[in-house]
């Protein structure tokens, strides 16, 4: 009789997980929103993304705008962040998660759906927050100061396919389980790029104008480490690995440190400290 | 008066009063109709201020130029502003056009249309949007309303049901799969209990080091490296798997002392013990969850829980290395295996008494 009761117990527990799950996935309730908020004057601004899961788009744009936000979102777990501080001329983006526990705003292939154009006549300091996103990042043509992109589980790219218009003092890059590939870095106008990654690969192009030397410091717990850099600039690569191999291409080694032949003359300099644990790290010159 | 007259009559009264009523149903209906949208708004957009559901123009609004209105103004249709409005302009179905010199001084907000201010000034912002928020979501936003003391119980003791719901179903698979492993660790822990315990303690400590020595390791042969992330979720699967048997194995111990009957099968009791032992840290926790409208008795009950569930997986961690998940089981249970004690056959030596066989190897081996 009590074995009855211990078998109809676990049963009803069988029976209450399924259950429980339906329950927490519920029916999405698609919705979308469009927010903007138009330019004032040309001081600099501070804008901050935050975004969970799904497609992300940032992109520069001539409207007189100081953001035009659109979000495709499940009403039923998120709920869109739009606010707006004239005093401390900042603003904060995206989609926060609603409730608590496990549930997310969707996964990576949801349809969620972020797209952010921004002014290009603005200074702008940038922070990007995204968690499981495919994030395509075209800030080519914006006035960046600083930009801060921190990244879960992204497939993440950053392209500065057009010059930007003010001088960066900081370009960080801070990527969890993911791929991340920058593009045309050269265009970002910066004096030092940092970019840690846990387990992935890193993919970056110092294609573009180069305006200044540039140095740029890269950390990457496991995975492939790939730079490639025009073949007229001069490389000096300071490296630091527990098991990653190297490929060096036109490389030399002088001291603790590899340099390119044409350090000496080359009209713009690139410092690369790379660091990483268990992988690959390969340097590719590229024609410029 | 005749029958048909005081019929007549009546009617004459009736007649308008329902005509009347019947073109008031429609009207009332549009007015819950539009309260519930303004409610929606209100609270999904946060718009404060909206003015009743009487006050909204049903159908087009214009702000003609040079003229001054006081906001918010709202509309069940399109709004067109050439002058200024001293608020928020919201339209519930349509677009708000912003003509050159119309001003808005709010937020410019379009229920299934757009916003168009391309030559208008708006100081706030504008939201366009495919339909209104859904109330019930709306009034779940986690950043302005923050959960009753009621919700937050209520979470925890779903949160805790549905773990302890879980880990009955997985013990169900282990007693089904791996009944005798799961006997070999209780075995252990009953014969080894003390040194289980220090076993558990330096296995929770060498779990990183271990799996960071098998991370080098395949690192260091070049193949291997490619094997790292599998390594590192098949050592994460192996160390949950270990750690629940041993967990199950502490809840059936614990349970095999509290429930014994001497009628029921031994699957009966072991199923029973199992489901005891698990009921009393149920119970600890669910307490710790429905304490939750009383913080400090809520912590010493949770850190209670939690001493007793970490001093439970530390010993069935022990018990489990202990016995090899296990499958150690002669040396688990304390008795020699055969083989062990086989090599001990006599030997017949002239001049020297041949050993005698133990009676438990002689009674194994057969």
């Amino acid at each position: 009789m009590r074995g009855h009761v211990f078998a109809l117990a676990l049963a009803g527990a069988l029976a209450l997980v399924p259950a429980g799950l339906v329950h927490a996935q519920g029916d999405p309730l698609w919705r979308s929103v469009d927010i903007s908020r138009q330019l004032r004057d040309s001081q600099p601004q501070r804008i901050r993304v935050q975004y969970g899961a799904g497609r992300v788009d940032v992109h520069g744009s001539t409207d007189p705008l100081l953001y035009a936000l659109h979000l495709r979102y499940d009403e039923s777990r998120a709920a869109p962040l739009h606010q707006y501080d004239a005093e401390q001329r900042s603003a904060l983006l995206g989609l926060e998660s609603r409730g608590q526990g496990l549930r997310s705003t969707g996964g990576r292939d949801a349809p969620g759906e972020l797209r952010l154009s921004l002014p290009r006549s603005v200074p702008l300091d940038l922070d990007l927050e995204f968690g499981g996103t495919a994030a395509t990042l075209e800030l080519g043509g914006l006035a960046l100061q600083s930009l801060r992109l921190e990244c879960g589980a992204t497939d993440a790219t950053l392209a500065f396919t057009t010059p930007n218009r003010s001088r960066m003092r900081e370009l960080d890059v801070n990527v969890g389980a993911a791929g991340f590939r920058g593009a045309h870095l050269a265009n970002a106008n910066a004096d030092e790029i940092r970019v840690r990654g846990g387990v992935g690969s890193v993919d970056l192009d110092f294609g573009g104008t180069w305006t200044r030397d540039l140095a740029v410091s890269t950390r990457l717990a496991v995975g492939t480490l790939t730079l490639h850099v025009p073949a007229d600039v001069g490389v000096r690569v300071d490296l630091e690995r527990v098991a990653a191999s190297f490929r060096h291409e036109g490389l030399v080694k002088r001291d603790d440190a590899w340099y390119s032949e044409n350090w000496d003359t080359a009209p713009h300099k690139l410092r690369i400290r790379a660091e990483t644990y268990f992988g690959k790290i390969d340097i590719q010159r590229n024609a410029q | 008066m005749p029958t048909l007259q005081r019929i007549l009559l009546a009617f004459g009264f009736l007649l308008p009063g329902a005509l009347g009523a019947q073109s008031a149903a429609p009207a009332s209906s549009t007015a819950r109709s539009t309260a519930l949208e303004l409610e929606r708004l209100a609270k999904g957009e946060g718009i404060a201020g909206l003015p009743p559901a009487d006050s909204v123009t049903q159908g087009p609004r214009s702000i003609p130029a040079g003229t001054t209105v006081r906001g918010p103004v709202v509309a069940r249709g399109p709004i067109d502003v050439a002058g200024t409005v001293d608020g928020s302009v919201v339209s519930l179905a349509g677009d708000v056009v912003v003509r050159r010199g119309g001003v808005i001084t709010g937020d410019a907000v379009a229920v299934g249309g757009h916003i168009l201010a391309d030559s208008g000034r708006v100081e706030g912002e504008m939201r366009s949007m495919s339909a209104l928020p859904t109330l019930l979501a709306a009034s779940t936003l986690p950043a302005a309303v923050p959960r009753s003391a009621s919700q937050a119980t209520f979470d925890a003791v779903r949160i805790v049901t549905g773990v302890f719901a879980m880990l009955l179903v997985i013990a169900l698979g282990v007693l089904l799969f791996a009944g005798q492993n799961l006997d070999e660790v209780v075995g252990t822990l009953e014969r080894r209990f003390a040194r289980a315990f220090w076993v558990g303690v330096s296995g929770q400590l060498l779990l990183l080091p271990v799996l960071v020595v098998l991370v080098l390791a395949l690192a260091v042969s070049i193949i291997g490296i490619l094997l790292i992330p599998f390594a590192i979720v098949a050592y994460g699967i192996a160390a949950a798997g270990v750690v629940t048997l041993g967990f199950l194995a502490v809840a059936r111990l614990i349970g095999g002392a509290l429930w014994h009957p001497e009628t029921a099968t031994a699957r009966a009791r072991s199923l029973g013990a199992l489901a005891v032992g698990i009921a009393i840290f149920f119970v600890l926790w669910l307490v710790a969850a429905l304490l939750g409208w009383a913080p400090l008795a809520a912590s010493v009950v949770r850190a209670a829980a939690l001493a007793a569930t970490w001093a439970a997986l530390t010993l069935g961690l022990g018990a489990t290395i202990l016995s090899r998940a296990g499958t150690h089981r002669r040396v688990a249970s304390g008795k020699r295996p055969i083989e062990l004690a086989a090599w001990q056959t006599p030997t017949p030596i002239t001049g020297v008494i041949a050993a005698r066989r133990p009676v438990a190897a002689v009674k194994e081996a057969r």
